[in-house]
């Protein structure tokens, strides 16, 4: 079938710049005196500071993964690790400076917590911006706040979760991100409460040559529930733009986590995120993802299901285009008896654009009775793209029901045949079956991101098919 | 020293190629190998083979040097199968090359048998060069004693509408090392490897499959099952590679370990990779031990559960089973099965 190429669209309504307005931007680079001077402008307590110097050591003694993307044009004498925009923290909407409070409202973040949101924070590069969550829940004990607000305020706390679900030398840029680390958020959610509502936490990169390092930190306590959303994006700079963040998420006997991420990055983003969660007995984590920015990503979310009759669940969607290369999967460990985890991925290549899918299963002698599906699905919608599927499958035991499934193809013809002969273009017939495809992720978002998430597929589409 | 190393980089990162092989087990006491026999009469021995790729860099040394080294050119109809078997019964270790070229629009099947009762030591390489039109059966089967080592290293390469069908049975050893690397360059072509294994007590299977599809509307298959007994272990490695170019191609990768023990260890890395559009691919790979339910069932018959779990392990296999186009061979593979499994003592 013939197709019309048009040019990738050059822009969407997350590539707005302001001004590189900011209060302190630190020299680009990392040394002990740029960590040292971090920590002094956060006035941070000294177990911090020598977590951060730690993280820096063992920084300098990883190497660079030796498979995946190619990431030497990441060039550390290039990046400012820590830029302050000009406000503080505010908690009254209306105190934001116009300038920042123009953006997120662009982004629709105000919006969206009036109607449906219990909480949210808004990072404004290295810093929280705005933060707020709903009177009822502080009374039953619920802390939402941010990262650095929580060292202050929860040290105690802090110290016994930081860096025990992702260790500091877990990889070469998580090391970074606990030498550098600024802003993101901590949620505590006592035992047996159940936020109705989710928060939200929407991370915004508007300075250029700069990296954003924002640590999540989430304890879901026994019995107690939570919907956790996360946005992020960026507008396009010419130069390349890091963001190495850390996301930690305890779950405890019978909780519930559902994190969710929105990741539309600009496309000049290396999008180095790591992500993990701990689940204690008879508690669920669910991950949906949705990628769509970034020139570079590597994001492999991680689920340990450490209790017994623990779950996890991940439903995640990348759409690479041209020049993006989109290297993301999921990993589960499973440790406790008669755990499971369903995985359900799916990948869109065009314009040259490369999907990788990246997995690992990995079933403990210890884990009896426990059950794993892997389901994913690569469709290409153009010859020059790339779409791989690598699965690692590591079972040690034999009472266990593990299947992988893997599909990687075209749209169908007939589909698209089928679909015009009820009236449609085929432009609209094809734009229908992506939509279509991505819909197992879509579905499992609020409705209000569902709806962002369409139009998010609808501007990538735009230029790719027809 | 690592050994059959994947094309993919990642796997080093996840151990899959954590198969480690003693540093003694590539030390052929014995280069003299007579238990070589072949209905076949155009045999060209020769007396050195360089082969493209070892499956490690110590046995390219072997290679260089090979106790059997063998051409083959087939360059008319076969009805009959053509056998080539290696006995071990007089010689322990065996070095071979093989390299078999397939004319235009031959048809021909191959039995290779590697048979041994007593210890022994194989290192092989095999080739088969698939010219335009050509159809060829292969079956292979490695039926070695527990304390073997084995290394078996297929490369074959497929032009125009050539067709290949593979299967190898492999009762594996102490140590098993299987590579077998197909490239489809012509269009309309089609690959078929099926694959069983059975692994028992301290033995490691190691299997590394990979099919590259270059030409159009061409089909490749890798279908592995087996089981693991005792404290086995096994790494699966399979690729299937849609190269640019390959429209209209399809590509299947299947993988079932049945664990029968609850030390065995199970790795697949089953990989798919796409770089064109116009494809159909799709990979499926499964662990897990013989269903209760089905084994109730069975068992409700009046089978005891020895009888039951060989029955519904045999009737898995039998999908790999079903290209080995001698009925004698396949019953004889079934009976071996029998055996391989009753002899598992820490499961009766």
């Amino acid at each position: 079938m013939a197709k019309t190429k048009l040019e990738e669209l050059s822009t969407n309504i997350y590539n707005f710049k302001n001004p590189d307005k900011y209060e302190y931007k630190m020299a680009k680079g990392l040394s002990r005196d740029i960590v040292e001077e971090i920590s002094k402008k956060k006035n941070e307590p000294k177990w911090m500071l020598d977590i951060r110097l730690k993280a820096l050591d063992e920084y300098e003694k990883l190497s660079l993964p030796t498979w995946g993307p190619d990431l030497s044009e990441l060039n550390m004498d290039e990046i400012s690790t820590y830029v302050r925009p000009k406000t503080d923290m505010k908690e009254n909407w209306e105190d934001v400076p116009d300038e920042i409070k123009n953006t997120f409202e662009k982004l629709g973040i105000p919006q969206a917590e009036r109607k449906y949101l219990a909480g949210v924070g808004a990072q404004y590069d290295s810093e929280v911006v705005y933060h707020s969550i709903k009177g009822e829940l502080l009374k039953k004990g619920v802390i939402y706040t941010d990262f650095d607000s929580a060292v202050r305020d929860y040290p105690e706390l802090v110290k016994e979760y930081f860096t025990k679900c992702v260790p500091l030398n877990e990889h070469k840029f998580i090391a970074l991100h606990y030498a550098v680390w600024s802003g993101g958020s901590f949620v505590y959610i006592p035992k047996g409460v159940k936020l109705e509502m989710p928060l939200q936490s929407y991370f915004r990169l508007n300075s250029p040559e700069s990296g954003q390092f924002e640590h999540t930190l989430i304890i879901v306590d026994e019995g107690a529930s939570l919907h956790f959303i996360e946005g992020c994006s960026a507008p396009k700079y010419n130069k390349v733009n890091l963001h190495a963040g850390c996301v930690e998420l305890f779950v405890k006997d019978n909780g519930y986590l559902r994190y969710s991420t929105i990741e539309n990055w600009s496309k000049n983003m290396l999008n180095l995120n790591t992500k993990k969660a701990i689940c204690e007995q008879g508690a669920q984590v669910d991950w949906v993802s949705g990628s769509f920015g970034s020139k570079i990503s590597m994001l492999y979310p991680m689920s340990i299901l450490k209790g017994d009759n623990s779950k996890t669940e991940y439903t995640g969607i990348s759409f690479a285009g041209q020049g993006q290369n989109l290297d993301t999967g999921f990993k589960v460990v499973h440790v406790g008896k008669n755990t499971s985890s369903l995985v359900s991925s799916r990948s869109i290549s065009k314009n040259g654009g490369v999907a990788t899918y990246r997995s690992l299963v990995k079933i403990l002698p210890s884990a009896t009775n426990s059950k794993c599906s892997v389901n994913c699905d690569g469709l290409m919608l153009d010859s020059i793209s790339k779409s791989d599927t690598l699965p690692v499958n590591d079972i040690q035991t034999d009472d266990v029901e593990f299947s992988h499934e893997a599909k990687v193809g075209k749209i169908s013809e007939k589909a698209i045949f089928y679909l015009m002969s009820r009236g449609l273009s085929e432009d609209d017939a094809k734009a229908m079956i992506v939509r279509g495809f991505a819909n197992p992720v879509s579905k499992e978002l609020p409705l209000e991101y569902a709806v962002e998430m369409n139009r998010l597929i609808n501007l990538e589409l735009e230029g790719a098919i027809g | 020293m690592e050994i059959n190393e994947t094309f993919v980089r990642t796997s080093k990162n996840y151990g899959i190629n954590s198969f480690v092989v003693a540093e003694n087990t590539f030390s052929p006491k014995n280069k003299i190998f007579n238990g070589f026999s072949t209905n076949f009469n155009g045999v060209v021995l020769h007396g050195k083979a360089i082969p493209i790729s070892p499956i490690c860099t110590d046995s390219k040394i072997e290679l260089e040097n090979p106790n059997i080294s063998l051409e083959l050119n087939i360059e008319k109809n076969y009805t009959s199968p053509i056998i080539l078997n290696f006995d071990f019964s007089q010689n322990d270790t065996l070095v071979d090359t093989i390299k078999i070229n397939v004319k235009d629009g031959v048809t021909a099947k191959f039995l290779i048998t590697y048979t041994s009762n007593k210890n022994a030591y194989h290192n092989g390489f095999i080739t088969f060069d698939c010219e335009k039109n050509s159809n060829i059966d292969c079956v292979l089967i490695c039926d070695l004693s527990y304390e073997s080592d084995n290394f078996l290293n297929i490369e074959n390469t497929l032009k125009e509408n050539s067709k290949l069908k593979f299967t190898i049975v492999d009762f594996a050893g102490k140590t098993s090392v299987s590579r077998f690397l197909t490239d489809i360059t012509g269009n309309n072509a089609s690959s078929q490897l099926k694959m069983m294994y059975i692994g028992e007590k301290e033995g490691k299977i190691d299997l590394n499959f990979a099919q590259n599809i270059y030409g159009k509307n061409s089909y490749a298959l890798i279908k592995t099952i087996g089981a693991l007994q005792g404290n086995s272990q096994k790494n699966f490695k399979g690729l299937i590679d849609f190269k640019k170019g390959a429209s209209k191609s399809k590509g299947v990768e299947e993988e079932l370990c049945l664990t029968l023990s609850k030390n065995a260890k199970s790795k697949a890395l089953p990989l798919l990779c796409c770089g064109e559009e116009d494809v159909d691919g799709s990979h499926s790979s499964a662990t897990g031990k013989i269903g209760d339910k089905e084994l109730f069932y069975i068992m409700s018959r009046g089978l005891s559960r020895a009888e039951g779990l060989k029955l519904l392990l045999k009737a898995k296999l039998t999908k790999v089973l079903d290209d080995v186009f001698d009925e004698k061979i396949k019953s004889q593979i079934y009976e071996k099965i029998d055996r391989k499994i009753i002899n598992e003592d820490d499961r009766f």
